[in-house]
């Protein structure tokens, strides 16, 4: 039997520690050990993106990361994008105005990878968010009402 | 770090690592198991491929972590005590090791594999190594050595007896280190204390830019320890394969033409220089808006890229000969089409790799290389310094197709080694050899080509562009090439060719097996089938009747003295009826499935176009007897090294076994030139023969026989036999030459060329080779899929050196040619890595029916000709005449991808793309 690692990192601000096969993936952690379930696993395979989360402010499908790469590293998950209880953020506020989600699976991946894009880009065309999230699969809404959210969410912030 | 325990090819071993630091690099970085190869690091090539618990794994994919506790075996494991195993020893005899970069992966396949079964069938042995790419062998020789494991008598040869090893199947003198992990490759070896560079490359393609302050990013990063840009540059910041021209700066200045450009190097410890991102850097840009593709670059007010280049157009080149509008006048079928064919990717699998030293006041380069002295002189130009005080040493060439003739790493290690005085070395990742180094040129060509009504033709009118990117490469030496062979390898009284080479900020095109003439046969070959078609010529028949004969002239009037291409067809007529038949009743019940076959053909010149390119070789006889052969032909895989020996061993009568080699080291050898334009045979197959004839000439001359005298190479002394006669000649009594030699021959040759006037009128090539292959497809008319289920390539090679070798380099253009047909095209960011690049795996390549054609050329050395570029230019043609006959559509563009192909064939049936009306 391979030896587990101690982990240690910091998710959505909170320092965690945990230990793991070094076959486990980081979602799986993610959901398994530390109960964050909010990141989705769709795949496996990085192909349809459920598994976003941000590893050290880089974008990552969480299911292609091993729990042990996370080590000493920072993890941003959908779990930490509410400000507060009673506050949501304006890209979560605005998918749900605007429906920019039906059954919600795949939610969490975009909505981490639209906070991504507007930390990069406040003003993205339709384009440049369209081949953003081109990582993200949905198969409820046609992608078009998630353009429109994450447009009046960049418009919302930009107006801070 | 953590500590990891597992057994390594039996061993207990210990490692101290980051959990997640994958297998290979474990295996090769600490504990120095350099046998397993990184190709792409990325889990796509398969040559790091180990076995863990019995499974192969691609070790680049494997965090040590995985591993822990598991029995890891690599390519050093599989011989035992220094006798090779069964699987390795095939791989030898069969030739399935060319330039060896991929055999350890496929050796570990293919144990794997029958570990689980001992007696495979063909379509096992594809399933179990369809994770592992070649770009050499085609495959066949692979799968040949796995059916006969542990039953090698059938490739199994006697040593040739003295005089008798050229056209011997010899298998490779270097085969041995190729199967069992100790050759070294560009990134397997440099000094424990070198530093590592990686080259920061342009993410624009056409753009300016400033460089700010690198003092905070050094203060950042304690591990990095400079950082070079144009200004370190101490010579001529320019490099280029001409002489004459050197376009392309080892970095950058202010200016880049194209994405992957090198623009600054950073230097330090490997964690620093990968931890650097490229935003990092103090690097402004200002992007401009490029020019690409065919059109714009050559518009009128397009951005030019070179001032020197107005138009953005490199050169033209011509041959006029006859009068092309009589001849069209007196043709009764004339066909008039365009073509077009985009880059195409060489996919070696090893990337470029080297380090470099500063000894004193000189610079030596270890480096995976095609062309030793041509890198040699172009360093002492950007090092300010006389060539003499460079040194390339190349290390063994894990493939180069025409892709490692231009400078890639070389530049920036010796600069960097230069001002740091200390070893640097660098191996370029899998994307940025892709983005950075040559392609094959994009063509776009329109031809007329027109016959009586016997079939013979009559004119050829052909204008073909081909785009060479941001920087000359050897765009000069394609727009020379494609117009000589325009017409293919027929004979044909009125020819009008212009090729025109254009400048775009694309990435360089350069060598890539063939110079354009690929391109051109795809075009002249399709011409040549819809005019037997429409004079009722059977393709095969019409090609036999119009095949340029010796004793013909070419298009640039030069009157061939060997020429084997109807020799090459009569070798594939039987196959030919047989499979069209075959095809043909197939077709008369068959639905969707539908079968074709095509016939292709093609000639190349061997060596460099109307220029001298000599090969200079030396053999040596030290006081103890030891007799070396010295070789700066770089055997890139194809196997000069053992056709080179062959060569000087039966000109000098000594057998194969008594010759030591020395090859590539600058230092050691003479200017062989570059292994390339398929002149090694040739070129330097002269030089190594007449070497040894000139050191058998002294010692004849030493002991005073005639020519019929023989030679026995004893211990510190040589015996003639001469009739009942014998003279010993003591070897320590000679005075001994500057190198310690007492007896050193020499062999020169420059093959016979004549410049090209205005008309393009000359004798541009020493020689000519020629083939004919057929392919036998199967077309899914629903998918627009291809399958080449069977090929026949006939190829007359003048005189075989090595017929092993030669089936060797068939096998792998057939793949090549197929990879170009079918599947392969560079597209910058959507096909630049080898997973969304296409090459073909084990499964894609069929049975392939070599016939050697031996017409022998005056000039050859036993009568050889280059094989290495004709393997690949009959393919494509091929297999496209066969997607005719399968479907009706006439191929004009390459790659035929089953999108393009689906949509032709709804085009074909008056439908859109949808399969609507």
């Amino acid at each position: 039997m391979a030896k587990r690692s101690h982990v240690t990192t910091t998710v959505n601000g909170d320092e965690y520690e945990f230990l793991c096969d070094a076959d486990q993936t980081l979602v799986n952690v993610l959901r398994d050990e530390l109960e964050l379930t909010g990141t989705k696993e769709g795949c496996s395979t990085g192909d349809c993106g459920a598994c976003s989360i941000m590893l050290d402010g880089d974008l990552v499908c969480s299911c292609l990361v091993l729990g042990v790469e996370a080590d000493g590293k920072d993890i941003q998950t959908i779990e930490g994008m509410a400000p507060s209880a009673d506050e949501l953020h304006p890209l979560q506020r605005n998918f749900l105005e605007i429906n920019g989600l039906q059954c919600g699976i795949c939610t969490p991946g975009i909505l981490i990878a639209a906070r991504a894009l507007l930390e990069r880009n406040p003003d993205p065309t339709e384009t440049e968010i369209r081949f953003w999230l081109a990582g993200n699969l949905c198969r409820c809404t046609g992608y078009d009402k998630i353009i429109r959210s994450v447009q009046a969410a960049a418009e919302e912030m930009r107006k801070g | 770090m953590s500590k990891f325990d597992f057994t390594l090819n039996g061993n207990r071993t210990t490692v101290d690592a980051e959990p997640v630091r994958r297998l290979a690099h474990v295996l090769r970085d600490d504990l120095g198991f350099t046998g397993t190869k990184i190709g792409c690091d990325a889990g796509d090539c398969g040559a790091c491929t180990v076995s863990v618990d019995g499974r192969q794994v691609c070790s680049c994919l494997v965090p040590v972590a995985q591993a822990d506790g598991a029995e890891v075996i690599t390519v050093e494991g599989l011989a035992e005590n220094g006798k090779l195993s069964d699987l390795q020893e095939a791989f030898h005899l069969y030739g399935a090791a060319q330039c060896g970069i991929c055999t350890p992966g496929m050796l570990m396949a293919a144990s794997d594999l029958l570990a689980r079964n001992d007696n495979p069938s063909e379509d096992e042995i594809y399933d179990a190594l369809g994770g592992v790419l070649c770009r050499c062998t085609g495959y066949r020789k692979i799968v040949q050595a796995i059916l006969h494991v542990g039953d090698t008598s059938a490739a199994r040869i006697e040593e040739p007896k003295v005089g008798e090893a050229v056209g011997s199947r010899a298998a490779k003198l270097d085969g041995r280190q190729r199967v069992d992990g100790s050759e070294i490759y560009g990134a397997d070896k440099a000094p424990e204390d070198a530093l590592w560079l990686r080259a920061v490359r342009s993410p624009y393609w056409r753009a300016t830019f400033s460089l700010g302050d690198f003092e905070p990013l050094k203060e950042k990063y304690p591990g990095l320890v400079d950082v070079i840009t144009a200004a370190d540059v101490p010579g001529l910041n320019g490099f280029g394969v001409y002489p004459d021209v050197k376009d392309q700066p080892a970095l950058a200045e202010r200016f880049v033409r194209f994405k992957g450009e090198a623009v600054v190097a950073i230097i330090g410890d490997f964690e620093a220089i990968s931890s650097i991102s490229d935003e990092e850097l103090p690097i402004s840009w200002q992007e401009q808006e490029p020019v690409q593709g065919f059109g714009p670059p050559v518009a009128e007010n397009a951005p030019q890229l070179h001032d020197d280049h107005p138009g953005n157009i490199l050169a033209y080149g011509d041959v006029l000969k006859g009068n092309v509008s009589e001849g069209f006048k007196s043709s009764c079928a004339v066909f008039e089409e365009s073509f077009q064919t985009g880059f195409v990717e060489h996919g070696y699998i090893e990337p470029e790799a080297g380090w470099a030293q500063r000894i004193g006041d000189r610079i030596e380069i270890s480096v995976t290389t095609q062309s030793p002295y041509m890198d040699r002189d172009e360093i002492a130009l950007i090092m300010g310094l006389e060539p003499e005080k460079v040194r390339i040493i190349p290390t063994a060439c894990g493939g180069g197709f025409g892709g490692k003739l231009d400078l890639s790493v070389q530049p920036l290690l010796a600069i960097a080694a230069w001002k740091l005085n200390r070893p640097v070395r660098c191996t370029y990742n899998r994307l940025e050899s892709m983005a950075s180094t040559t392609k094959r040129h994009p063509s776009k060509i329109t031809a007329r080509y027109g016959c009586d009504q016997d079939g013979k033709l009559q004119s050829y009118d052909f204008e073909g562009d081909f785009n060479t990117g941001a920087y000359v490469s050897w765009g000069l030496t394609v727009k020379d090439r494609v117009p000589i062979h325009a017409t293919g390898p027929y004979y044909v009284p009125n020819v009008k060719a212009r090729s025109r080479a254009f400048f775009a900020n694309e990435t360089p095109a350069g060598a890539f097996r063939g110079f354009g003439v690929p391109q051109a046969a795809i075009a002249h070959d399709a011409l040549m089938d819809m005019m037997a078609e429409k004079v009722g010529i059977d393709p095969l028949e019409f090609r036999h009747i119009n095949a340029i004969r010796k004793g013909q002239e070419t298009a640039t009037g030069q009157k061939l003295e060997s020429a084997g291409l109807d020799q090459c067809l009569e070798a594939l007529r039987e196959d030919w009826g047989d499979w069209r038949a075959h095809a043909e009743a197939h077709n008369q019940s068959a639905t969707n499935i539908r079968r074709g076959v095509g016939v292709g053909c093609m000639w190349y010149g061997c060596g460099n176009t109307s220029i001298a390119n000599p090969s200079t070789m030396h053999i040596g006889i030290k006081p103890d007897g030891t007799v070396t052969l010295y070789s700066g032909a770089l055997d890139i895989g194809q196997g000069t090294n053992t056709t080179m020996m062959q060569a000087a061993a039966d000109g000098l009568g000594i057998s194969l076994s008594e010759l030591q080699l020395v090859w590539g080291d600058t230092d050691l050898t003479a200017d062989a030139g570059k292994s390339s334009a398929s002149r090694q045979a040739y070129v330097s197959g002269n030089a190594a023969k007449l070497a040894g004839e000139d050191l058998r000439g002294q010692i004849l001359r030493m002991a005073n026989v005639g020519e019929t005298a023989t030679i026995e190479f004893g211990k510190n002394k040589l015996i003639v036999h001469d009739g009942d006669t014998s003279h010993e000649i003591n070897l320590g009594s000679l005075s001994a030459l500057d190198n310690g030699e007492v007896l050193r021959g020499e062999g020169y040759f420059d093959p016979p060329t004549e410049p090209l006037d205005e008309n393009g009128q000359g004798k541009p090539y020493g020689t000519y080779g020629f083939a004919a292959q057929i392919a036998d497809v199967e077309v899914d008319l629903d998918l627009g899929t291809v399958k080449v289920v069977r090929m026949g390539a006939a190829h007359d090679v003048g005189q075989s050196l090595n017929p092993q070798q030669v089936e060797g380099q068939i096998h792998g253009g057939v793949a090549q040619g197929l990879g170009l047909a079918l599947m392969e095209e560079y597209i910058p960011g959507r096909t630049e890595n080898l997973h969304d690049y296409l090459i073909p795996t084990i499964g894609d390549i069929p049975e392939i029916r070599t016939y050697i054609i031996e017409d022998p050329e005056p000039t050859g050395p036993w009568g050889a000709k280059g094989i290495g570029e004709p393997a690949l230019c009959a393919t494509a043609p091929a297999i496209f005449g066969g997607i005719y006959q399968a479907t009706g559509v006439r191929v004009k563009q390459a790659p035929c991808t089953p999108d393009r192909l689906r949509a032709a064939i709804l085009a074909k049936r008056g439908l859109n793309g949808n399969g609507h009306g």
